[in-house]
């Protein structure tokens, strides 16, 4: 579909699939894929912050990946700013990659421990002139870090400063999108907040555009506005993300948001009913029917035999379950 | 009696031109049937304190205090003693499934090993038992499981596996180190689910260690906050999410995500970092961070009990308190 | 556990070589030999020339501090004359390996995919051959001479290094800060030198102190051979040889020799293991 994209439309994907090759069972045999990311299309506007979620093996590390064009899409097509970024030569795709930026999840991993702060942030900026280096300086105090950090290297910080030091790097070439993979996962708790309201702050003053990937529902609804929910390489909720996470239409969703362990539940071990704990280490089924039936408390006897398909359950939201 | 009593735990790191304090003065009790936390975030001392029970500290550290087990101090015996406590008597399960299990071998054989080793089982009734303790854990299809390896079941599989391993001798005091923070949401919901339906049916006392505040809440009796080495905290769990007396855990409390669901609330989160170990700094460990420091706080508070089963270390107490907004 | 895995910035990071005994003992025996042949630049006890025939096959003594050899020529002085030769063939051959199989090393970890088998297929050739025998293979096949065993042994370095620099290569690019400078826009090229070079160094570095030493081995080898260093520069491996007609009359003359050759092997060998246990800890026996 080349369909126009909106102006302000800052990412677009669509129908996005990816395969991963498995080895072949043997030499004459067909050869094999694993379906990582199935069908998955949505976008986000100018400002707004959309939250990925998802437990481990559900693709959204891949469609990050995608977004980011450190991975090629099977079919379907990847448009930043209108632009196909698949499709662009390796050498525009470099000149282009300004626009759209990465935070990663490990504050340890992410920052050459033999380059100097200085160098990391200005990275992105593929050159080191007088305007990149003002940019730098600009880039670490609106984190919160001093300009003189520069000349520091990444051990002489914290876990929480270092990931600061990450969210200036993508802010250096003041792109249109960040792409945040579990930025606060890896902090201790008395730092998370602190790194949180930061990425709000910055989405205010400098007005980007969020793709947030998390596991933690709680976080997501601190810092999203829209939600989608993935599940074996499928989107299997969508919408407002206070209104998903509150009245969750599709049962992985509700099942997600009951295994959160509550505060409010305090002191309640034993009192506590528990509920009918749904079986999440059953296989992911491979028939054609909806990939959570196995594990789901609700399936009815379509659900194994056809995909559901993403469809509106209320005002602004959609799921793509049979009895949602 | 208590099953576990801990009092003046310290733990001490020497190094060539400076030791460091570790955990400074940690005292705490785990009865038969209970459940407690040890809260903190990285740095705080609760994994040491955790290992010290077993005594799996590294090398290089000096242990002070007494760690009672059973009436016995830990502290002092000997490594083949403490062998036969290990997987015994005192169960302990890890963060990491995948390397808490050995690769090469199989599911049944490592459940069957502690049996083997410590009651003396034959191996056909290792076997069986293995199997049965693959039930108690709601293994799909536990016979073909006992003859899986690690790396054919998922990570919520392996540990439950682990669990297994620990409770396979049945016994009383059970140690986890944020046995669940490697795994996914729904799958952390049923392992501690397990963990505690299992506790409560043995009667053993199960020692939690985790920075999980929603775990904490919804899994413990009681609560030890930890930062910096040393007991800040400590109090019956609703008690302490309720109405938290030390600045630290009501700035941690305040901090949590999850107060600002369904509201449109800002967090408040705790300036600064934690400061890193050292022996020099004689004041409470906190203050550098705190709202309500003053130059009283360079001289560290000691634990003041403020009613049943609580106690504090601070000396702004009579501000503190109150029910968390 | 954190303020143990982490050692924070306060902690003394001074490497005690006491606490290395493989570093010290492999250093100093490295920094004998190397004194040896670069004193032997401007002074020896005696000339290369000075043959003294009523001299010959002198036992050691006051005036000739390891004796004379067959031409009534100074042990010592041979001795280190030869150490400029072996060491000089030591560093060339080791330089040729450790710049170009670095760079193959880096370019297949990069490059993945073809390049990257047609890499690893040339490391597996050279390495079906045992080690000395390809040096010599590769000798015979250039002709005897100083140039040409530097050459030979260096050839034979190059999968050495491409192998080692690969693997570490290829573990720096699954590393975070690498992908974060691929998203950052920087080509391959760009990475494999500003980011994966550096974090590769250490393991190089400890394998050139080890190549080194094979390298004096083999070049002592071929001169034994007689395909490396020709009359009339001495080279260890030749004196070997040549002293194997005397060894009834004059055991020393090939004792003192194999002694060196021996002798500074190890030292390298144990210089090299020092190294690896300073800078690549993971690999270390005392963690």
């Amino acid at each position: 579909m080349t369909g126009v994209v909106p102006p302000n439309e800052v990412l677009t994907v669509d129908r996005l699939r990816l395969d991963y090759p498995l080895p072949r069972a043997s030499l004459f045999a067909a050869p094999r894929a694993v379906r990582a990311v199935s069908d998955v299309s949505f976008a986000i506007s100018r400002g707004r912050t959309l939250g990925l979620v998802g437990e481990s093996g559900c693709g959204k590390t891949s469609i990050a990946k995608m977004v980011m064009a450190i991975e090629k899409p099977t079919q379907g097509n990847i448009r930043i700013l209108g632009r196909d970024i698949h499709r662009m030569s390796p050498r525009e795709l470099l000149g282009f990659r300004r626009h759209f930026q990465m935070v990663f999840q490990d504050p340890y991993g992410s920052l050459n421990p033999r380059h100097t702060v200085g160098r990391i942030v200005g990275e992105p900026a593929r050159n080191s002139d007088a305007e990149t280096r003002a940019r730098v300086a600009a880039a670490l105090e609106a984190v919160g870090l001093k300009a003189g950090d520069t000349a520091k290297y990444p051990h002489q910080f914290s876990g929480g400063q270092r990931q600061r030091i990450a969210i200036a790097r993508a802010l250096v070439t003041r792109p249109d999108l960040v792409v945040a993979d579990e930025p606060v996962s890896a902090l201790d708790l008395s730092v998370q907040a602190q790194v949180l309201n930061l990425l709000r702050d910055l989405r205010e003053t400098l007005g980007l555009t969020y793709l947030f990937i998390s596991h933690d529902l709680a976080v997501v609804e601190y810092l999203c506005e829209d939600i989608v929910v993935m599940f074996a390489g499928r989107i299997v909720e969508r919408g407002s993300a206070r209104a998903v996470l509150t009245a969750p239409a599709h049962p992985y969703t509700a099942a997600l948001r009951d295994a959160m362990p509550r505060i409010d539940r305090a002191g309640t071990r034993r009192s506590r009913v528990r509920p009918a704990a749904d079986k999440a280490d059953a296989a992911i089924a491979m028939s054609p029917g909806c990939p959570y039936a196995p594990r789901c408390k609700r399936a009815i006897a379509r659900c194994t035999a056809e995909m559901p398909e993403l469809r509106p359950v209320a005002p602004d939201r959609e799921a793509a379950c049979h009895v949602a | 009696m208590a099953l576990l009593e801990v009092q003046n735990l310290s733990i001490r790191l020497e190094r060539a031109d400076e030791s460091v304090d570790l955990v400074r003065d940690v005292s705490f009790s785990v009865g038969e049937g209970e459940v407690v936390g040890v809260l903190g975030e990285s740095g705080c001392g609760k994994s040491l304190t955790a290992f010290s029970v077993l005594g799996l500290l590294p090398q290089g550290m000096k242990i002070s205090g007494r760690i009672a087990f059973d009436g016995e101090d830990l502290l002092t015996l000997d490594e083949k003693a403490l062998c036969a406590l290990r997987g015994n008597r005192i169960g302990m399960i890890f963060q990491e499934p995948m390397t808490a299990l050995n690769p090469v071998k199989t599911v049944g054989d490592q459940i069957a090993e502690p049996l083997r080793l410590h009651k003396r089982l034959g191996r056909a009734a290792a076997r069986s038992e293995a199997r049965r303790l693959l039930e108690r854990i709601r293994l799909p299809d536990p016979t073909a499981a006992l003859d899986a390896y690690p790396h054919q079941l998922s990570g919520g599989q392996r540990q439950r596996v682990v669990i297994a391993m620990a409770l396979a001798c049945r016994p009383n005091l059970l140690i986890a180190d944020e046995p669940t923070t490697a795994l996914d949401t729904t799958v952390q919901r049923q392992i501690l689910d397990l963990l505690v339906d299992l506790v409560e049916e043995t009667d053993s006392g199960l020692l939690l260690i985790t920075h999980d505040i929603g775990i904490m809440a919804e899994t413990t009796d009681r609560v030890l906050v930890m930062y910096g080495g040393a007991i800040v905290e400590a109090a019956p769990t609703a008690a302490l999410v309720n109405s938290p007396a030390h600045p630290y855990t009501r700035a941690l409390l305040q901090a949590t995500p999850q107060r600002a669901l369904g509201s449109d609330a800002r967090l408040e989160p705790i300036p600064g970092t934690v400061p890193p170990p050292s022996s020099h700094d004689v004041g409470c460990r906190f203050r550098t961070r705190c709202t309500l420091a003053t130059a009283q706080c360079e001289k560290s508070p000691p634990l003041r009990e403020l009613g049943p089963g609580r106690i504090a270390a601070c000396w702004r107490l009579e501000q503190g308190g109150g029910t968390a907004p | 556990m954190t303020a143990l895995a982490r050692p924070s910035a306060s902690a003394p990071r001074r490497p005690r070589l006491l606490r290395y005994p493989s570093l010290a003992v492999g250093g100093a025996i490295a920094t004998v030999v190397i004194g040896m042949a670069l004193l032997s630049l401007v002074w020896t006890p005696y000339s290369l020339m000075a043959m003294n025939m009523r001299q010959r096959l002198q036992a050691p003594s006051l005036q000739h501090l390891l004796g004379t050899d067959q031409f009534g020529r100074d042990l010592l002085s041979l001795l280190m004359i030869g150490a400029q030769n072996s060491l000089a063939v030591g560093v060339v051959a080791v330089v040729i390996g450790l710049v170009i199989g670095t760079a193959l090393g880096l370019l297949a970890a990069a490059r993945r995919g073809w390049v990257d088998e047609v890499v690893m297929r040339f490391c597996d050739f050279v390495f079906a051959f045992p080690a000395v025998l390809s040096a010599v293979m590769l000798a015979a096949a250039l002709g005897p001479g100083t140039g040409n065993a530097m050459l030979a042994i260096g050839i034979y370095n190059i999968p050495i290094f491409a192998r080692i620099a690969r693997g570490a290569a290829k573990s720096v690019w699954a590393r975070e800060f690498v992908t974060a400078a691929r998203t950052a826009g920087k080509g391959i090229i760009r990475i494999s030198v500003e980011h994966v070079l550096p974090n590769i160094l250490n393991i190089i570095v400890v394998q050139a102190t080890i190549s080194f030493a094979t390298a004096v081995l083999a070049e002592a080898a071929l001169s034994y051979l007689g395909l490396g260093t020709q009359p009339p520069a001495p080279s260890w491996g030749r004196m070997l040889h040549e002293s194997q007609t005397f060894l009834s009359r004059a055991a020393y003359l090939s004792i003192i020799p194999g002694l060196t050759i021996v002798v500074t092997v190890l030292g390298l060998n144990l210089l090299g293991d020092g190294l690896r246990d300073l800078l690549d800890p993971r690999q270390s026996a005392e963690r």
